[in-house]
């Protein structure tokens, strides 16, 4: 069987095309603005994988894995030191940095400055900042671009996440891996070509079904979420008493009916099912095999801290490596708990601790197998965190922070090395070179060879992308 | 400046060029005139007034190029259109001009024009530049009925129209699809479910004239037609369990789900459906299911963290209701005006703020836990719902006891009648001894807990060897009832000929209890508990005149399941005084008159069993109520409720050119000039969505979109014809939906014939009727009905279909799934408890959408997920398993027969001999390694998951 789709999409494009000769020549005036309308734009031509046929750009990437760090990160306490935050530690914000801005999440009334606790230190070659938090990826600072001027436009969690996932902050509309897919298609037959992992403590923010939406491009670009456990996908195992021997056959009668119904009522959509069926056949045997950690070797294992039997982010970065080299377009990783209103020094230390270590193996791990070329690592959560304390009762955390945070990237043809963008003192608003949510989006689909602007999709009469009517541009300075 | 010279002269040659080179207009040698709202204006919509449109505030140059009086205005550069003369119009110079600071559209605009919509712009010039109003924005028109030649088709007027433009295209419809075929797509349609192979004979046998349309008649008389409808109604309305958001608590609004399918039931005209949940509140004397109707608008997702700003979510919540109103009633894409002018079409960012001040007076707070907006105390209708009351019951109980205390001893057979007696389990040795063959009685005493067993059996249904059997739950047979008592008798040992009945009362209460059956051949049989006869028992089938002998000895306190050895249904429990006689003796077994007041006060307490489960009053239902005192409402500058611009009154946008007097100052005034019939829109708008869900697409292919962005009916004529009978038929929702099931149209084979793909790939003439695929609440549905399982309760609560475990635990998500048990587990999808950020994954892989806002049509993928959900998930595999024993239960015969049975119930058709052959080869491959359920639910299964099966054919 070839690829589940191509069936039905092929017959489309072919019958679309020769409609499309046959109406300026034969059919006259049926639908000939419903024609023109589509003409150009992608909505219902794809052939193979993904509807853009010839790439707007050489791609640099091809894959992309976002760690997503669920809650949002203290850019101030792991990339960006302010010795004058430190300094200043206990005195109430200067009122200047509150012009222009929201209310907080959480805080009520005037908070004071809070320096970090951590010493940080330039780390490799190219002299990357980070703090002590995380010490292993201090070893891979070559391989990162740290961008620290993110900007995003919401304090609240969900509508941030969607910010940094689809562009807007409304639900209903296609996540970055959707758009991914729709554009560029699945590499594997056998696999989703959009895939969620997650983990991390079960009390941090919820994760909705929109994270991994598909909004209103094709349901089939909706991402997979994979589950902890024996079934990482739903309804993966047979029942008890079919082996897979028996579905073989069960699953050839279904499909010699399915044909036979196909011959009578001369409908390709029944051949598309028939090649959906063989696909979940073929996953059947596929996910079990890929999210079995116990293949890798002992050495790959303790790189990474991952542990077959126990499910962590650490299995999921080594999973994701397993998903990348499978050609596995669009990975993204979840990982909660880094949402630190109180006890943030704990927290941090506990979210840092399972994390570093794991992203770090996944780099040199990538990178060990010539992946990381053309793979692009993302790192970072839906917005920073204050530099002013959130303060209750003895502890003290960190509340939701829209106006300046940090992201990093690796790899998939990102410049090594570099740090880009600067916060003012305090950390608490962009000074220099901005890198607002859209630009992001811009440059990640600049990397896999698109350009923002012509990638739409018409729904409700407008021209949709990934990056809207606000201005969006590529960042070329974080380009290799 | 040369150089533009050049160009004008190159434009004013390309222009006379154009004419002959127009390849599309020579179509069947007829030059057709351009029409604006068809070819022209989808193209300036789409590449020019973003900056040369309704929108004022981003208007460029001065100029509009959806007003003709603006586009033919003399600007710095000349006119932008003179009609008549290409060559002289800025707009063909520009369009065709090379210079980047020129050419229109702008190079930053990624909008560039094709070159056949130049050509079309310029032939429009060429032909005098004449503008439209925008169809959608005329009323309707319908014209007179289009003459046709081919005249022995239509069944009604939908078909003329559909003939017409098929004629015109040179092409022909397809032939009515056969009767089985249409059975079950109007049965499917019609209420979700799929006909019973019963409902498919009385079909094929009716010869008579009418014979489809009474068909049609009796499914739409029935609830499950309205529960369909409510289901499409459902996603527009946004429906669901939750208030969404991260929060996403639950929240009582189930009570107004149930409203709609009342008012579906009833067919309330579409007027009185519209202003009943649009403003029933405001009714003069409204009554209770006036307000409840009004939780339509309530269904906008809330949230209700402490970190939302109050008042952004409360604006949002309003903001959703105004674009409910837009898609579901207007076809309008009203939200694009909520930051600034819409682009596209005449509706003004204040329009956008004019009709949300009419909704922006109700009593609701956006933030805050506890409650969050008006709420009402519901009470339930009373009919089939009435509540257990418990002191009701309690003492019915109590009453029950003391009766039975007073109540004589319960009689047994006596001795000169019996013909054989025994003290506990025991099998006789002689097989041929009570081979009973016509009358006889048999009493005796129990006491167990056991929910299956039998007493006396001489039947092995399993093993073909039936006689008789007395027990209790039936031997687990699907048409039993655990713990009640069953009674059997077959006139054929290898196939069931003969009678069952089942008891009305459960006899497993571990209290002694005296029980008997009395079976008189060919005429009757009766049980009876403690000497009162259970008048509330279940036959089915006929009394047999005399009883197959069977080969298996009679067992006393066990029975057969295929096994010479009666080492099945075990008795546990004590067991005495089992008697057995060839008479009919069951006069000796009652009590008489002393057992009335307990035969009374058990049929009571049925009743109320009957009526247990609702509760009698919902407290907190979301519904709207309108404040004292009107909100002041502002224009949100770029969409900000943080910057108010000006403030606006409420009223409706100027295209629908309502006087100043009229304006609706309220949601109950603005319901009514929704509904007045003198809207363009609403009927339009509405009977295309009838039409969606028939034929998977509308006559107007963004059905919520008919402004200038959307797409064009591909039978204008008709959809203004069936709008006008809507309204003329006093919005009539049944007598629409009926007159398109009931057409030629609608009747036609689904067979795609080959050159379609050539001529007519998206079937836009209907040359064929579309196959459509189920939705995710139909394939669920459908199963449970095929397997036995479905229960048809109408409305309450939300109820818990199968769910994967600990599945919100892994997203965070609070709150806890737990699966229904008993008759909830096997309802209707549509009462399936609808969580917004975690919609039931089975559901969500088949599309169902989660509802966090209004779905006016669902996508239908095609992806394997479906095919693991459809194999795996319990849902369907409890379904196969079940519609496997229903297959061994209820057909006695050949494998051949059951499949025959098996491919009716599925597919409602009988399967071809090549097919038969498949299946039993796969029977018997399957049955070398397999038992026999198993390998017939391994068939069942397959029947389940067939394309043919999920789709609408």
């Amino acid at each position: 069987m070839s690829d589940p789709f191509a069936g039905q999409s092929a017959l489309q494009a072919v019958t679309r095309r020769t409609f499309l000769k046959d109406s300026a020549m034969g059919l006259g005036s049926i639908a000939l603005a419903s024609l023109i309308q589509s003409e150009g734009h992608a909505n219902g031509l794809e052939e193979g994988g993904g509807v853009l046929r010839k790439l707007h750009l050489p791609a640099r990437a091809k894959r992309v894995i976002f760690l997503f760090m669920a809650g949002g990160p203290s850019h101030v306490d792991l990339f960006d030191p302010k010795p004058l935050l430190n300094e200043m530690d206990g005195k109430k914000i200067p009122p200047h940095l509150l012009k222009d801005h929201q209310s907080f999440a959480l805080i009520r009334g005037t908070p004071s400055l809070k320096g970090s606790p951590y010493s940080f230190a330039p780390r490799g070659q190219s002299g990357i900042i980070m703090s002590e938090l995380l010490p292993h990826l201090a070893t891979v600072a070559d391989e990162l671009t740290v961008i620290r001027s993110m900007k995003t436009t919401t304090n609240v969690h969900d509508p941030g996440v969607n910010m940094m996932n689809c562009g807007t902050q409304l639900f209903g509309r296609p996540t970055l891996g959707a758009w991914l897919s729709y554009g560029l298609g699945s590499e594997n037959r056998n696999l989703p070509g959009y895939v969620v992992l997650t983990s991390g403590s079960d009390d941090g923010q919820p994760l909705l079904q929109s994270f991994w939406g598909n909004g209103f491009l094709d349901s089939r670009h909706q991402g997979v979420p994979f589950l902890k456990g024996p079934e990482p996908v739903l309804h993966l195992t047979n029942p008890k008493d079919v082996d897979r021997n028996r579905r073989r056959q069960q699953l050839d009668l279904i499909n010699w009916m399915n044909k036979r119904h196909h011959e009578e009522v001369n409908d390709p959509e029944i051949l598309s099912r028939v090649a959906s069926y063989e696909m979940a056949y073929r996953m059947q045997a596929s996910v079990p095999e890929l999210t079995d950690l116990s293949k890798e070797s002992k050495s790959t294992l303790s790189l990474y801290g991952a542990n077959p039997a126990k499910p962590s982010f650490a299995n999921n970065c080594l999973l994701a490596r397993r998903l990348v080299e499978r050609g596995v377009r669009f990975v993204q990783l979840y990982d909660r708990g880094w949402d630190s209103h109180t006890h943030i020094e704990h927290e941090h230390k506990r979210q840092c601790g399972a994390a570093d270590r794991p992203i770090t193996a996944l780099i040199k791990d990538l990178k060990q197998r010539g992946l990381l070329e053309d793979t692009l690592v993302i790192w970072g959560g839906e917005f920073g965190r204050t530099p002013v304390a959130q303060v209750s009762g003895k502890t003290y955390g960190r509340d939701h922070h829209p106006h300046a945070f940090t992201m990093w990237m690796a790899g998939g043809g990102t410049k090594p090395g570099l740090t880009y963008g600067e916060t003012d003192e305090f950390g608490y608003h962009v000074a220099e070179n901005p890198v607002h949510v859209r630009d992001l989006h811009a440059t990640i689909l600049h990397l896999l060879g698109i350009d923002h602007h012509k990638f739409k999709y018409k729904f409700k009469g407008l021209d949709l992308g990934l990056t809207g009517v606000d201005p969006s541009r590529v960042v070329k300075d974080l380009l290799a | 400046m040369n150089g533009r010279i050049l160009a004008r002269i190159f434009a004013l040659v390309f222009s006379a060029l154009v004419c002959f080179l127009d390849a599309w207009s020579q179509d069947s040698g007829r030059v057709e005139a351009l029409q604006f709202n068809r070819d022209v204006r989808p193209i300036l919509a789409d590449h020019c007034y973003a900056c040369h449109g309704p929108d004022s505030h981003s208007r460029k140059a001065k100029l509009r190029l959806d007003q003709r009086e603006s586009a033919l205005g003399a600007t710095r550069e000349g006119s932008a259109i003179v009609p008549g003369k290409p060559g002289l119009s800025e707009m063909v110079f520009r369009i065709h001009s090379k210079d980047p600071d020129e050419v229109m559209p702008p190079p930053e605009l990624n909008k560039p024009l094709s070159p056949v919509e130049k050509k079309i712009l310029v032939r429009w010039i060429a032909e005098g530049a004449k503008y439209e109003k925008h169809w959608a924005f005329e009323m309707p028109n319908a014209g007179t009925l289009p003459t046709v030649k081919k005249t022995d088709w239509e069944r009604n007027p939908i078909d003329r129209f559909i003939l017409a433009r098929q004629e015109r295209e040179n092409t022909l419809p397809s032939k009515p699809a056969n009767r089985e075929t249409l059975i079950r797509r109007v049965t499917l349609d019609l209420t979700g479910l799929p006909p019973t192979p019963e409902e498919v004979d009385a079909f094929l046998q009716d010869n008579k004239e009418g014979a489809y349309e009474r068909v049609v008649d009796r499914l739409m008389s029935g609830t499950s037609y309205a529960e369909r409808r409510a289901q499409d109604w459902l996603d527009l309305a946004r429906y669901a369990d939750t208030r969404g958001f991260a929060d996403d608590k639950m929240r009582k609004i189930w009570p107004w789900r149930d409203w709609v399918v009342r008012a579906l039931d009833h067919n309330q005209p579409f007027d009185q459906f519209t202003i009943d949940q649009l403003a029933g509140d405001m009714l003069p004397e409204a009554t209770d299911e006036q307000r409840l109707a009004t939780g339509f608008h309530r269904n906008a997702p809330q949230a209700r963290g402490q970190t939302y700003p109050v008042e952004e979510y409360r604006i949002k919540g309003v903001i959703d209701r105004v674009n409910t109103i837009g898609r579901v009633w207007l076809g309008l894409t009203l939200d694009c005006a909520e930051c600034h002018d819409h682009k596209f079409d005449p509706i003004t960012q204040g329009d956008y703020y004019s009709i949300l001040a009419i909704f922006n007076n109700v009593e609701h707070s956006g933030s805050g836990h506890g409650q969050g907006g008006p709420t009402m105390k519901y009470k339930l209708p009373p009919p089939k719902q009435d509540p257990a009351n418990a002191s009701e019951r309690k003492r019915l109980e109590e009453a029950l006891a003391l009766a039975r205390k007073a109540m004589p001893k319960p009689p047994s057979i006596k001795d000169e009648d019996v013909v054989g007696k025994w003290n506990g389990p025991v099998v006789e040795a002689d097989a041929k001894k009570y081979s009973l063959t016509g009358d006889l009685t048999i009493s005796a005493k129990i006491r167990t807990k056991q929910p299956v067993a039998d007493l006396v059996s001489k039947y092995d249904w399993r093993g073909k060897q039936r006689g008789y059997v007395f027990g209790i739950g039936g031997e687990g047979d699907k048409g039993s009832v655990p713990g009640h008592l069953f009674f059997w008798v077959s006139s054929r040992a290898e196939s069931f000929h003969g009678v069952t009945v089942y008891g009305s009362q459960p006899v497993n209460d571990g209290k002694e209890r005296v029980v008997a059956v009395e079976f008189v051949a060919g005429k009757s049989v009766r049980l009876f508990v403690d000497g009162i006869e259970d008048k509330a028992a279940k036959t089915s089938g006929a009394p047999p005149p005399f009883i197959a002998k069977s080969t298996r000895p009679l067992a006393i306190g066990a029975g057969y399941n295929s096994s010479p050895q009666a080492n099945a249904y075990r008795f546990k429990g004590e067991l005495s005084e089992v008697r057995l006689s060839d008479q009919a003796v069951g006069d000796q077994l009652t009590i008489g008159a002393a057992g009335k007041q307990v035969a009374e006060l058990q049929a009571k307490l049925r009743t109320l069993d009957d009526q247990k489960g609702a509760p009698k009053i919902v407290d907190a239902v979301p519904v709207m109520r309108e404040r004292a005192k009107p909100r002041d409402t502002f224009i949100h500058v770029r969409g900000s409720f943080l910057d108010k611009g000006d403030q606006v009154s409420p009223s409706v946008p100027e295209l629908f050119a309502v006087s100043k007097e009229s304006q609706p100052g309220n949601r109950l005034e603005f319901a009514r000039w929704l509904v007045d019939g003198k809207n363009p829109l609403v009927a339009r708008v509405v009977v295309n969505r009838f039409w969606q869900s028939y034929f998977g697409h509308g006559l107007v292919r963004t059905p919520d979109d008919f402004g200038a962005q959307g797409t064009t009916p591909t039978h204008p004529r008709l959809l203004d014809w069936l709008a006008k009978e809507f309204v003329e038929s006093g919005w009539d929702m049944k007598r629409m939906h009926r007159l398109i099931v009931t057409s030629a149209t609608y009747r036609q084979s689904a067979r795609v014939p080959s050159d379609a793909f050539e001529r007519d790939p998206e079937n836009l003439l209907l040359g064929h009727m579309p196959r459509v695929r189920l939705p995710a609440e139909q394939i669920r549905d459908q199963a449970l009905a095929v397997s036995g399982l479905l229960v048809r309760k109408v409305g309450g609560p939300p109820v818990y279909p199968v769910h994967p475990a600990n599945y919100w635990q892994q997203r965070a998500l609070p709150g806890k799934w737990t699966n229904s048990q008993g008759d909830d587990r096997h309802r209707r999808t549509m009462y399936a408890y609808w969580r917004r950020m975690a919609l039931h994954p089975s559901l969500e892989i088949l599309n169902a959408p989660a509802r966090d806002n209004c779905v006016v049509r669902r996508d239908v993928a095609n992806v394997p997920t479906q095919a693991l959900v459809l194999l795996n998930d319990p849902i369907f595999t409890e379904a196969a398993s079940a519609f496997s024993t229903r297959l061994l239960t209820e057909v006695e015969g050949t494998d051949a027969q059951r499949l025959e049975r098996a491919f009716r119930l599925a597919l409602g058709r009988s399967p071809h001999p090549a097919e038969r052959k498949q299946f039993l080869s796969f029977l018997m491959l399957q049955r070398e390694q397999l038992k026999e359920d198993q390998a017939w639910t391994l068939i069942c299964g397959a029947l389940l998951n067939l394309d043919e099966t999920i789709t609408r054919p």
